[in-house]
């Protein structure tokens, strides 16, 4: 892949317009869940989820607290879709707006063009993951100020603020990788369906049959194969113990599917007819 | 045959299926180094899908092709040699026109800011070339597509309809830069609809219909081949045909009330007026008619519909003809 080839693929990306309307999705979608658990902080205080005899003394609702509530309701379907929209437009927009020809005259590998693509999709993917951690982070710190990381899922696991930062930001780097291979599936279907909307919305649906699937018990033996099985790998990084064979193994499961999908773009992209 | 070293472009038996269309059927073409080669067909005839073979778009189903001497699968060995617009210029539309060459040039190897200045200057895009593209009118697209075309400094340009859009100023600027470059050493290929501005321009034309070549040659011997003609404006076209019929070797026609054609392999047009005048014939004006590449092109064009169909394409599905 040219420095070039992949230099040009991001000059365009970011300086497009479009490109930022997920930018605005996301700080408008934590900007609301800061106001609203501030105006109902008494619904949200994790304290009524323990059991009475419980004494939970200091703030529960912080920074780093919203930083972790935002992640599964953006990560789940919001920015897989906002994800996808852009990494579906990469190639299959280019084909419909005619570019995609001005710019495969040029003495250029195909295969280098894809790559370059792919890289933009990933860091569009990856910037708006830690856009949303960040943006969660810093109006929490201005809204709640800052305090211990309050976990509930299967019981109340506290972090203290060093500590949930950390795991924050792993969880964050996890969920950012994640988000990568949403791009992925996009940036493969758009260079198999001519139209950026297509691609785009394939990718979600197929996501969104992928979990329809790996929720019902009679498809449990096809659950480890499944790509959203393991695009919540993150989560695992707030347990209290740390399982990291569990996260090796979705990372192994993530890195196939990615595997498996650009080889299929490359193949796709290098052999079609460009003939819009 | 020209000889393979003095050709920029050489195909043999190129061909493109799509599916059970043949957009392109056993094309033979040479493109002699330094020349302007104008390339000419009626639409669907497979001159895009030729273009887009050459610049590496689309994939040959059979034949080859060589573009400065490499085969064109081996298209990117040649670097920034090959410059080309295909079809209808497309662009990025949030980037300024300078973005976009800089963009394009990068990816050939990168150009000098002076060399953008130069391109947009001669495009007449200067005054505009901050300008977001999506502001651009579809004359301004193409001059911005040639622009790009000719960046860095491309030995073979291939451009498809450059004209398509422009307005009588803007051909006559494209017609003055496209001599330009082939002055300063570049050949040209060219696809156009416009015959009057390749027999202006151009040195050597192909004609191409149902995917095969029907003709071609320099253009200069294309206008001075075919039988020259000479028309009379007469007060009495009947007697007129009588005499010019009874001339040997001279053909002859009345094309309206007045005016009668006469066309021989050699034509003495005072010889026949003076016939005229003793058979009694007023003639008040001769008009020598020369062959004109439109009729050139409209003879092969016609030639080649009328030969038997034995490798005539099938009906297109319209995936050809869109694209021409």
């Amino acid at each position: 892949m040219k420095a070039a080839v992949l230099r040009g693929e991001l000059s365009k990306l970011y300086r497009q317009r479009s490109t930022y309307a997920g930018v605005v999705v996301i700080v408008g979608l934590v900007a609301l869940v800061a106001w609203g658990s501030h105006h109902q902080r008494d619904r949200l205080d994790v304290t009524q989820a323990v059991p009475s005899e419980f004494v939970v003394a200091g703030k529960t609702i912080t920074a780093l607290f919203l930083a972790h509530a935002v992640m599964d309701p953006s990560l789940l379907v919001l920015m897989p879709l906002l994800v996808a929209v852009v990494a579906g437009g990469l190639v299959a927009g280019e084909r419909q707006t005619g570019t995609l020809r001005t710019l495969l005259v040029r003495p250029v590998r195909r295969s280098g063009v894809l790559l370059a693509k792919l890289v933009a999709g990933w860091s569009y993917a990856g910037g708006l993951t830690l856009l949303l951690g960040a943006t969660a982070l810093g109006l929490g710190q201005f809204v709640f100020g800052w305090g211990d990381l309050v976990i509930l899922r299967g019981g109340l696991t506290i972090f203290d603020p060093r500590l949930g930062l950390i795991r924050l930001a792993e969880g964050y780097a996890l969920a950012a990788v994640a988000m990568g291979v949403v791009a992925t599936l996009a940036l493969a279907l758009s260079a198999i369906f001519d139209n950026a909307m297509t691609a785009a919305g394939l990718a979600v649906a197929g996501l969104l049959v992928s979990s329809v699937v790996g929720a019902m018990p009679y498809f449990e033996w096809l659950r480890p194969y499944l790509l959203t099985t393991h695009l919540t790998f993150y989560r695992a990084i707030f347990d209290a113990t740390i399982d990291h064979a569990e996260l090796a193994l979705s990372a192994a499961w993530l890195a196939a599917w990615v595997v498996a999908l650009v080889a299929i773009a490359l193949v796709v992209f290098g052999r079609r007819d460009v003939t819009c | 045959m020209m000889a393979a070293a003095e050709a920029v472009i050489v195909t043999r038996g190129l061909s493109k299926r799509y599916g059970r269309v043949r957009a392109v059927d056993g094309l033979d073409l040479t493109v002699p180094r330094g020349s302007l080669f104008g390339f000419l067909g009626p639409n669907g005839a497979g001159k895009s899908t030729t273009i887009r073979m050459l610049t590496g778009l689309v994939r040959p189903s059979a034949g080859e092709a060589q573009v400065l001497g490499a085969p064109i699968a081996r298209r990117l060995a040649l670097g920034a040699r090959i410059g080309a617009l295909v079809e209808e210029p497309a662009f990025y539309r949030h980037l300024s026109a300078w973005q976009n060459l800089g963009l394009l040039a990068s990816l050939s190897g990168g150009v000098a800011r002076a060399q953008i200045a130069d391109a947009l200057e001669a495009v007449g895009l200067s005054d505009v070339a901050h300008r977001a593209v999506g502001t651009f009118s579809h004359g301004m697209k193409q001059r911005l597509g040639i622009a790009q075309a000719l960046l860095p400094r491309p030995e073979l340009v291939i451009l498809d309809e450059p004209a398509s859009g422009l307005d009588p100023e803007g051909m006559a600027e494209v017609r003055e830069m496209l001599l330009g470059l082939r002055e300063r050493g570049m050949t040209v290929f060219l696809s156009s609809h416009l015959l009057a501005e390749v027999e202006q321009t151009c040195t050597h034309v192909a004609v191409v219909a149902r995917g095969q070549v029907v003709a071609q040659g320099e253009v200069g011997e294309v206008l001075q081949g075919g039988a020259p003609g000479v028309r009379f404006v007469v007060d009495d076209p009947e007697r007129a045909l009588v005499v010019l019929h009874g001339v040997e070797g001279v053909s002859a026609e009345a094309l309206d009330g007045r005016t009668v054609e006469a066309r021989a392999d050699r034509l003495d047009a005072a010889a026949l007026n003076e016939m005229l005048v003793r058979a009694g014939v007023r003639v008040s004006e001769i008009v020598p008619r020369r062959r004109t590449l439109e009729s050139y092109y409209l003879e092969a064009v016609h030639a080649s519909v009328t030969q038997p169909a034995a490798t005539a394409p099938e009906p297109s599905d319209g995936s050809e003809a869109s694209n021409e």
